[in-house]
């Protein structure tokens, strides 16, 4: 969880991680306004059109977020070389 | 009829070939069976954990629920995506944690992180109680594709025995391995059929997708929009909500998780993923179809929906290639839910209870719990009623008390007690238990409340409770200091 960072690593948090907020908002925030049939998206329903549409919309935050991390040096995989870490102590990692 | 026969058994006889062959060159350590040796590249990551797409839930289930409850049906679209939306954020934490740990099973990790020996036990049994329902499911799905897609001429009792049998041998034999090999087949199996069936049927039936939805809406109006009442939108964003955080305390995605080289991979999975089960809305659009041309299954007969239109529309070659499909979405989750279990009682309670027994024998337990589990889901399978769905959610509202204790626990050290995270888990199991036992909803619990409390998913109170119960005892019992 955010601000959650064991001494001596720096944060894995970034304020752009909010984003992945969005689908849920989007999703199901949205649904006062898009539970309904007409008018039909591609021949769907609305309903089933703006749900789709998120999760599409999501795929696509997400791969912002995963080049923005990259970019920042926080996805990556740190264990490639296998034991790099074994048996270190509870300091590692434990942050998201 | 015969055809299809001949179909379903050449598959089955594949899927077991499989399993063989992915044996081969691996000594079966407990460590192999259950993790692959934590040696899993990219691709036979992401289709384990694509995995959870394509069960006879979302084949069957989906496409009953469609047919027979129409939008509500949808909430399965939302959970899968966000779900990965957390996964991004959640599973290279826990991948971290538990490299070079040794870590096998999903209590390993809750031992390791409360330090807690009861804690193991806790999350054991859970994982085991929330697995048997998935497996019953899955039972229950093999058994209707083998009876269906026979034309009838295996029974769904015959079929269950003879379904169950075969995923015996399967896990016994290779473990997860025959899994990831089995589930490359499955996926572009699946793949094809499904879109094809998505596709076709609605065209063939009413000319196209606006066709068929304006057909739908006419003859059933609301059916394409969630209802004011029951399945409204308060119960599905509390549904969409609880299932989406209760995916990964399923402890077979956890030992899915351990099974990756590295961390990256879940982070790319987290944007593949959701466009992936994209391919669910086919499933949906089977479902639908099904609605107007075989109308009359009731309650758990919708789960038969895509099966019937099948056989009415397709030559039984067709329907033995989607009875093939079928078994392996049947096989494959099967194989890793028994896994899991399997690895659960051999490691966390029996090697708990016989502490001096040594990894050889831990390994032989863990295969003999196969058939003993096996059976006694075929024997729920026999004697239960429930829709495919409604199975899975009861198994959500049981896995997700781990949730609080899971997310609590990240950091240099858990931010909760031992004792408050097992109240929790135990008070929010209770309420589970009281809740399915007595078929009580929030509507007859308090009818006083307005129509949008009464609609909650009850998984959500359970979770409320859990986590009351942690706030509570959080205050009498802090945690200890280091």
């Amino acid at each position: 969880m955010p601000g959650d960072t064991p001494v001596g690593e720096p944060s894995r948090w970034r304020r752009y991680h909010l984003l992945a907020l969005l689908p849920v908002l989007g999703m199901l925030g949205g649904l006062p306004f898009a539970n309904r049939v007409y008018p039909l998206v591609l021949g769907l329903p609305f309903l089933m059109a703006w749900l789709v549409g998120w999760v599409v919309a999501t795929a696509g935050i997400m791969a912002w977020i995963l080049r923005q991390d990259t970019a920042n040096g926080l996805a990556s995989d740190e264990a490639k070389g296998k034991g790099a870490e074994c048996g270190a102590g509870e300091g590692s990692g434990d942050s998201k | 009829m015969t055809v299809s026969l001949a179909i379903l058994g050449t598959f089955f006889v594949i899927a077991i070939a499989l399993g063989l062959l992915a044996k081969r060159g691996h000594t079966m350590t407990l460590e192999q069976w259950s993790v692959g040796g934590r040696g899993f590249g990219s691709l036979f990551v992401f289709l384990l954990m694509a995995g959870e797409i394509y069960t006879t839930f979302t084949f069957l289930g989906g496409s009953g629920w469609a047919y027979g409850k129409g939008a509500p049906a949808l909430y399965i679209l939302c959970y899968l995506t966000l779900a990965y939306t957390i996964s991004y954020f959640l599973l290279p934490a826990i991948w971290r944690y538990a490299r070079g740990r040794g870590l096998v099973s999903q209590a390993d990790f809750f031992i390791a992180k409360y330090e807690s020996p009861a804690m193991g036990l806790v999350v054991s049994v859970v994982g085991v109680a929330a697995l048997v329902p998935y497996l019953v499911l899955q039972l229950k799905g093999l058994g209707i594709i083998v009876s269906e897609a026979s034309y009838g001429a295996i029974s769904p009792v015959t079929a269950m025995w003879s379904g169950t049998a075969a995923l015996i041998v399967y896990v016994v034999v290779s473990g997860v391995r025959g899994s990831a090999w089995t589930a490359t087949l499955k996926d572009i199996m699946i793949l094809v059929i499904v879109v094809v069936m998505g596709v076709y049927l609605p065209y063939h039936l009413h000319g196209g997708y606006g066709a068929m939805f304006t057909a739908i809406d006419a003859a059933k109006p609301g059916f394409l929009t969630l209802p004011a009442t029951g399945m409204s939108q308060s119960w599905f964003i509390s549904t969409v909500l609880l299932t989406s955080v209760g995916v990964y305390t399923w402890p077979q995605f956890f030992a899915g998780v351990y099974t990756a080289k590295g961390e990256n991979v879940f982070r790319k999975n987290a944007v593949v993923l959701p466009l992936y089960q994209l391919v669910v809305l086919f499933v949906f659009f089977t479902g639908f179809a099904a609605t107007l041309a075989v109308p009359g299954l009731i309650g758990a007969e919708a789960d038969l929906s895509l099966f019937r239109l099948a056989k009415m529309t397709f030559s039984p070659w067709a329907v033995g290639m989607i009875g093939a499909a079928g078994l392996l979405t049947a096989l494959v989750p099967g194989s890793m839910l028994l896994i899991t279990a399997a690895t659960i009682l051999a490691k966390n309670i029996f090697r708990v209870a016989v502490p001096q027994s040594s990894d050889r024998t831990v390994g032989i337990v863990a295969r003999s719990m196969v058939p003993v589990l096996a059976l006694a889901s075929l024997y729920l399978a026999l004697h239960g009623g429930q829709a495919i769905v409604a199975l899975l959610l009861m198994g959500y509202n049981v896995v997700t008390q781990l949730f609080p204790a899971l997310v609590l626990s990240f950091g240099d050290r858990p931010r909760i007690s031992t004792a408050a995270a097992l109240s929790g888990i135990i008070a929010g199991e209770f309420t589970v238990a009281a809740v399915s036992l007595s078929g009580a909803s929030l509507a007859t619990l308090a009818p006083w409340l307005p129509q949008i409390a009464k609609d909650l998913n009850i998984g959500v109170v359970a979770l409320l409770v859990n986590i009351a119960v942690i706030a509570l005892v959080s205050v009498f019992v802090r945690r200890p200091s280091r």
